[in-house]
């Protein structure tokens, strides 16, 4: 396995895309911090760690806050230390769909788009849903099924039309968003820890509770891991704008490695002043919504609706950027020819540089998600129960995306061991020596959380994704093995490849 | 977890942290040694 010769030249990422086959079609715009921001909006701690954070405190009390993140971050550093020397090895828009295919075949890397398109897709419909469950009641609207619906649907709008309108624009809102992150974070452990009352920080790390029943505590603690295991999804999002990054084979796996550690600094901070202002833990518990319940005792209901404001923007962030990263990873995909009607959703808008037909469908796909669960659940309301739902979504993009990321991993590990994988594929961004133990512990976590959240109570989340994986292994082995072929380069020649940015440029 | 809970949480902590910081020590040695790598060739190339 050999990689493509190095240029220091400031058309070097342009070079680097051209050597793997690809036109330069997006607008190379976005700078590392844009790159980081667009990942560390997507894990967004304002989003997943709230809107799990009564399923965390109901499995395993404020241990899971105080040591199940810390556990569960120190994993994930792991996997995305792996990811990060992936993306720096092999920086196109496709990433772990383009790895697997380099790595083990088209095979692999049709599995590994799927299992990623599945786990981004539940992933923008579980944000921006939980986004309008919070928007709907803030704007006065009656909480129905059909309300959050349509403020679903309006979010979607505006995501997809921003996405459609301009990297530019995007990245501007990405920058912001990473800022306002950290200065929402901010504002609610001040307003916290000078205004409420305070458990002692022992309490932290010593208080088992549950109200799960018919398990032991331990148990239940593990399920309440994916709280903070979903609120590390989606990371991959800055090697899916690789190809719209400078310098992009370092600053591409820093995004993905920063925005993993930084949301964990930030993310522990917040939930240990949140948990510790827990006065009756009960109450709490079985409160409709946690967190806010947590700020409108320990301050004021006023300021229970100003921090609803805050996070409901930052789901709104959060939307938007798992919107970009999920179309370039179609527009990747189907670049290729990997998915049906490929070409209409490889197309690029000529205005706007941006993968226009890619962006509407993943919007679209997200919208019908829900509308599927909700027709499966009125059709047959014995026997599904609604207060799972949101847990089932969020760990079916939870396992999705574990698996995609998981895939090439292990193919990596293959290819070092049969002597394929050498120094001279690394890209610029490289363990060294630690990169097989770091892929290997990366992978054991991946192997363990996968089987952990379809044990149950989390039994919903295995059976749909379950079916999900069945439906596409048949359609697998009836209507593509043997017709596509992996990554395809664009062109066969540099010449052709300048000539297809040239007409693009027109 | 009554007991020792505190003693485990500082001390998953301070795993975390310094996981998070060798890592990222490592991964910037990588992109240092790449460079000079890199730089070498050029000048190689050069003369």
């Amino acid at each position: 396995m050999t990689q493509p010769a190095q240029k220091s030249s400031p058309d070097a990422d342009k070079e680097t895309l051209h050597q793997f086959g690809y036109a330069q079609q997006l607008l190379r715009d976005m700078g590392g911090f844009s790159n980081f921001a667009v990942s560390f909006s997507i894990i967004s701690i304002l989003t997943g760690a709230v809107t799990l954070y009564g399923t965390g405190l109901n499995a395993g009390g404020p241990v899971v806050m105080g040591i199940g993140w810390p556990l569960v971050t120190f994993f994930v550093l792991f996997v995305a230390a792996a990811l990060a020397e992936l993306a720096s090895a092999i920086p196109t828009s496709g990433a772990l769909y383009h790895w697997a295919s380099v790595l083990g075949g088209p095979g692999w890397g049709w599995a590994t788009a799927w299992l990623n398109l599945i786990g981004l897709v539940a992933a923008i419909a579980g944000i921006d849903y939980g986004c309008a469950q919070f928007l709907a009641p803030l704007l006065a609207l009656e909480e129905t099924t059909a309300n959050f619906l349509f403020v679903f649907a309006a979010l979607l709008l505006s995501h997809a039309a921003l996405n459609h309108v301009g990297i530019r624009a995007v990245a501007r809102l990405n920058d912001f968003s990473a800022v306002y992150h950290v200065a929402g974070v901010a504002v609610v452990v001040l307003a916290l820890a000078f205004f409420a009352p305070r458990q002692p920080v022992a309490w932290l790390f010593q208080k088992t509770f549950t109200t799960v029943k018919d398990q032991p505590y331990w148990f239940a603690f593990l399920g309440g891991l994916l709280q903070a295991q979903w609120t590390y999804t989606g990371y991959d999002a800055s090697a899916h704008t690789i190809e719209e990054t400078k310098n992009a084979r370092v600053s591409a796996p820093w995004g993905i490695y920063l925005s993993v550690a930084i949301s964990g600094l930030f993310g522990f901070v917040m939930l240990a002043f949140v948990t510790l202002a827990i006065g009756d833990l009960d109450a709490t518990a079985a409160a409709k919504n946690p967190f806010i319940h947590i700020f409108e005792h320990a301050l004021n209901p006023r300021f229970g609706q100003a921090v609803l404001w805050v996070v409901t923007l930052a789901m709104w962030f959060c939307g938007l950027s798992c919107v970009t990263s999920t179309s370039r990873m179609i527009f990747a995909f189907a670049r290729d020819g990997g998915m049906p009607a490929s070409r209409v959703w490889a197309g690029v808008s000529r205005k706007f540089r941006t993968p226009a037909a890619a962006v509407w469908l993943a919007s679209a796909l997200a919208f019908l998600l829900p509308c599927l669960v909700f027709g499966v659940v009125a059709a047959r309301p014995a026997a599904f129960n609604f207060d799972k739902l949101y847990p089932a979504v969020t760990g079916i993009s939870t396992i999705g995306l574990y698996l995609s990321y998981g895939i090439p991993l292990l193919l990596k590990v293959r290819a070092v061991r049969r002597g394929l994988w050498t120094s001279r594929a690394n890209g610029p961004w490289h363990l060294g020596s630690w990169s097989v133990p770091v892929n290997v512990i990366a992978l054991a976590w991946i192997a363990f959380i996968t089987v952990l959240f379809v044990l149950p109570p989390n039994e919903l989340t295995g059976f749909i994704f379950g079916g999900a994986a069945f439906a596409l292994l048949i359609f697998y082995l009836t209507c593509v093995r043997g017709r596509f072929h992996g990554p395809v380069p664009q062109a066969k020649s540099h010449e052709e490849l300048l000539q297809l940015e040239h007409e693009l440029e027109r | 977890m009554e007991s020792y809970g505190l003693l485990i949480g500082l001390a998953l902590l301070a795993l975390v942290t310094t996981t998070a910081i060798l890592l990222g020590r490592k991964a910037n040695a990588g992109v240092k040694s790449f460079r000079e790598e890199r730089h070498e060739n050029f000048l190689r190339r050069k003369s």
